[in-house]
């Protein structure tokens, strides 16, 4: 029973060329995709992060008349219920209140129109890392009159730390409300509206500058895993049934970039079904010439006893030794690139600069973000492939006419 | 007819700009190459010209806003000069009392009683809404002439439907710096008073119309005294200015149109 590998395994080192040559096709292949899986899964993961983990948060929820227009006094009802009830669902890790206006910020001669979020910063800081991403100075603590600003904003309102901003806005209930706060930190998280046009306060100060009581616009919370945020939505959904509030997730919420990041997967597994049809129509070669070359020495061994079943199981021991060599190549190569791409990185600045896509400013330099069921799965799909492309080479050998087979060559 | 009559505005622009909106509610430049029933055009809105305008007025109004949401009432008063220079300073709610907005030529700023500060608006927010009413900051500043940025035209006279009334039409000259498409104004006949002025965007939708009520003397002149500006896209809104008093060729004391006049 032992012989047939044996044979096969000695076939292999018989050519050694051929073999080598289809091994390393089939690895490079793997190495090529393990590479580009930990490439993509890297920049997926810090778009996703950008826009995910740094505004949106995994769910949301708004009263159903916000989201279009947002509109000051479509507040949730009851926030702090929802937001007791949020804390108290053990899917959820970190519930983030907000209340979001459009007030003019002046800083000296120079204003603009922006955004102004108010948060708790305790939880706002559980559910994104936004205070992750001051490039100066420091997060809210909670005092009055602190005010964090885009790194775009900052630059174009020519404010710096310490600076003073006077915030002028139309309350909920029409009046105009005015306030002064100080730059205590400027943030850069990548996303362009936010980075440009994005300034953030605590929420007891915005509710008072928009007179808004204790209403908030938003709460953001988040799962533990990005995989474990169907089971949320359910969740809240359940908790909140009654209230009439909207319950959506970030890629609801920003549908731009959910089809995006789909989009984007599917593109990685289309080029990886691509770079495996080559490599397999290598292997399929590269068996189907080593049953042509060797006819008459396959003629001879069914002629010593061999079944065509036997014959066949020998082609397909062929191809699983030299895929196990091109596994553990593959695999090598593989794994080498995809560390080098996560400790290193690949600087896109000099190919594209600055870019962005959805509104989300990437970083230049990307890195890779290996995972080990990767891995696996090319390596598997690796072997999938060589057997479907050995299969009918070994067909053909199998049903080789011993007597006319050794009259040939 | 070379004597320059000056900038006419807007009707809306006019309202707020010259703070005493009506110093220029309509009034047109006389140097147009004359077209067909130009003149009669002109003479009319340089009727009004000179029946609104005053080398310097002060007043007293009020502004009542009504939204979806909430109603309210501002006092406030207006100092202006010629078309170049104005004040407006809100007396009441007590919110925002001692809010201020100075406007010298294309130049707006605010000045944020609260904070003590006064801020300079910016080029971005010139659309947006003017102390939570329907008019914009762009209305206070802009400085539209109809003969120079509009070519104007008779479209409806006395004698047609509806009788009795005016109809000028005005469209923006190609690159005239002005947010409308066509801007329709029409004048009562015997009294030589506006009625009513509509603005259109460049598809021709109708966005706002300002009316003009309550015609009595002030000031020694006979004028409409209350004005209401109607968004077309929000049904049941509107922002009416209803003058309390007015004094035209009043004496302004100088230093009003300053920064430091403002936060006084």
């Amino acid at each position: 029973v032992n012989l047939l590998p044996r044979i096969a395994w000695r076939n292999i080192g018989r050519h050694r060329r051929r073999s080598a040559i289809t091994a390393t096709a089939m690895g490079f292949g793997a190495a090529v995709c393990i590479a580009m899986i930990a490439f993509a899964d890297g920049w997926l993961g810090q778009i996703f992060d950008i826009v995910v983990g740094q505004q949106i948060g995994h769910v949301q929820i708004h009263d159903p008349d916000y989201p279009r227009q947002r509109p000051l006094h479509e507040t949730i009802a009851e926030p702090e219920a929802v937001v007791a009830t949020l804390d108290g669902l053990p899917e959820s890790v970190a519930v983030s209140p907000r209340a979001h206006g459009f007030a003019l910020l002046a800083v000296g001669d120079e204003a603009a129109g922006v955004q102004v979020t108010g948060i708790d910063p305790e939880r706002e800081r559980q559910v994104t890392a936004l205070a992750d991403h001051l490039v100066e100075g420091r997060y809210l603590d909670g005092a009055s009159g602190q005010m964090l600003l885009g790194v775009g904003l900052a630059e174009s309102l020519g404010a710096a730390l310490g600076d003073e901003v006077v915030a002028v806005t139309q309350a909920a209930d029409g009046s105009m409300g005015s306030a002064l706060y100080s730059v205590t930190g400027i943030y850069r998280t990548g996303s362009a509206r936010l980075d440009r046009g994005g300034a953030f306060v605590t929420l007891a100060e915005i509710q008072d500058l928009l007179v808004l009581g204790d209403g908030v616009h938003e709460i953001a919370f988040n799962a533990s895993s990005r995989e474990e945020i169907p089971a949320l939505v359910a969740a809240a959904e359940a908790a909140l049934e009654g209230r009439g509030l909207l319950v959506r997730t970030w890629s609801q919420i920003d549908p731009a970039l959910g089809q995006m990041l789909e989009l984007t997967d599917a593109m990685i597994w289309i080029i990886l079904i691509f770079i495996f049809s080559v490599a397999s129509l290598g292997i399929l070669n590269t068996m189907l010439m080593s049953v042509f070359e060797r006819i008459r020495e396959l003629g001879v061994a069914q002629a010593l006893g061999l079944r065509p079943l036997q014959v066949l199981r020998l082609v397909l021991w062929e191809t699983l030794f030299l895929s196990l060599m091109a596994a553990a190549g593959g695999a090598a190569l593989g794994v080498l690139g995809a560390w080098l791409l996560e400790n290193r990185g690949l600087d896109l600045s000099g190919l594209m600069g600055e870019y962005g896509m959805a509104g989300v400013v990437f970083e230049p330099i990307v890195y890779g973000d290996l995972r080990f069921d990767r891995v696996v799965v090319v390596l598997i799909f690796m072997f999938v492939v060589a057997f479907l492309a050995s299969i009918w080479p070994a067909i053909r050998a199998a049903r080789l006419d011993p007597v006319a087979a050794m009259r040939e060559g | 007819m070379a004597k320059h009559r000056g900038l006419h505005r807007s009707a809306v622009g006019a309202i707020l700009a010259c703070a005493v909106l009506i110093a220029a509610v309509a009034g047109a430049q006389t140097e147009t190459p004359a077209a067909e029933g130009d003149a009669e055009a002109r003479a009319l809105l340089e009727h009004i010209d000179d029946l609104f305008r005053g080398d310097a007025s002060i007043a007293t109004l009020r502004m009542e806003i009504r939204t979806e949401r909430w109603e309210r009432t501002l006092r406030m008063q207006a100092f202006s000069e010629g078309t170049e220079r104005s004040l407006v300073r809100i007396l009441a709610p007590p919110r925002e009392r001692g809010t201020a907005t100075l406007k010298v030529a294309d130049d707006l700023w605010n000045y944020l009683p609260n904070v003590d500060r006064t801020i300079r608006v910016p080029a971005g927010m010139m659309s947006a809404s003017w102390m939570g009413s329907h008019f914009t900051n762009d209305d206070l500043v802009q400085e539209t002439r109809f003969s120079d940025d509009y070519d104007f035209r008779i479209a409806s006279r006395p004698d047609a439907e509806p009788e009795g009334v005016w109809m000028i039409e005005m469209t923006p000259k190609p690159r005239a710096p002005v947010v409308w498409g066509r801007v329709e104004i029409d004048i009562e006949d015997e009294s030589r008073l506006p009625r009513q002025t509509r603005f259109y965007d460049e598809r021709g939708r109708l966005m706002r119309t300002l009316s003009y009520h309550d015609v009595q003397e002030m000031g020694g002149r006979t004028i409409p005294s209350r004005m209401r500006l109607t968004p077309a896209d929000k049904p049941g809104e509107y922002t009416e200015l209803i003058y309390e008093e007015i004094a035209f060729d009043a004496s302004i004391p100088p230093g009003t149109f300053t920064l430091e006049a403002l936060r006084r």
